[in-house]
């Protein structure tokens, strides 16, 4: 992890250029994106049950959401300054996969159940001590 | 780094990471493998989870409850707090220590009523 310097003592830093899309609009939709799955998560837990609304914006902002975590996971270990290498296979590795999660979480909407059934079967068939109260009708 | 004291503020910034990292790599795993099981003949849906899980040991039951439910409160309620932190707000020290106890509390007892249910 040594510190290097490009050119000489006597060059100024290259800054890198300012775009808002990569800078303030990227920050300022990470926070839109954790700001709406508040709201969506709790709609879920107290809708109960299969919604194709919730369904479907849960299977779009939670991969964005993860993907954003997961870039965030990968310009903090693997900087571009440091691993330029790594950095690109893995941010392009990281958009392929959320692609194919996109449309995992699309098919699984579309031919099975969905998201929130999906969480709360499994919930209510891992019952410890009270039942599952609500729509347990097969 | 083993040499830093460990300190609620960085132990907890470690943990929103970990947490959800860990449950990110579930959702991403999940979902790929239900999407790419057409060629792999896999079989997967949710009725054959819930069968899977119903029988399984319920101290198993149990611990899967538990090591989901935590990092997804954990998680959701620091989320909170650094979105909190977004605003402006309680960004002293009193005010990191204050609402970082009080995720700790929250997730504790939310977690514990999740397992419970």
């Amino acid at each position: 992890m040594a510190q290097y310097i490009k050119g000489s003592v006597n060059e100024a830093v290259v800054l890198p250029p300012r775009d808002k899309v990569a800078g303030s609009y990227h920050w300022d939709f990470e926070r839109l994106l954790s700001v709406t799955l508040i709201p969506l998560t709790i709609a879920s837990v107290v809708k109960g049950g299969a919604h194709p609304i919730t369904d479907l914006c849960l299977g779009v902002i939670l991969p964005f959401h993860c993907h954003i975590g997961f870039d965030a996971m990968i310009t903090d270990y693997f900087p571009h300054r440091r691993n330029p290498v790594l950095n690109r296979g893995f941010s392009w590795g990281l958009r392929a996969v959320t692609l194919i999660v996109l449309y995992g979480c699309y098919e699984f909407n579309t031919n099975d159940v969905g998201l929130t059934e999906l969480v709360k079967k499994v919930l209510c068939c891992i019952i410890v001590i009270t039942r599952c109260k609500k729509n347990t009708m097969p | 780094m083993t040499i830093y004291q460990p300190q609620i503020t960085w132990y907890m910034s470690a943990s929103h990471r970990v947490t959800g990292g860990i449950l990110a790599a579930v959702f991403y795993g999940g979902a790929i493998a239900y999407a790419i099981q057409g060629p792999l003949g896999l079989g997967l849906n949710s009725d054959a989870l819930v069968a899977e899980i119903a029988t399984l040991p319920t101290s198993l039951k149990l611990i899967g409850k538990f090591s989901l439910a935590f990092p997804f409160v954990y998680h959701s309620f620091n989320g909170v707090r650094h979105l909190i932190w977004d605003t402006g707000n309680a960004l002293t020290l009193k005010g990191v220590y204050t609402t970082g106890y009080t995720v700790l509390g929250l997730s504790t007892i939310s977690t514990l009523g999740l397992c419970l249910i």
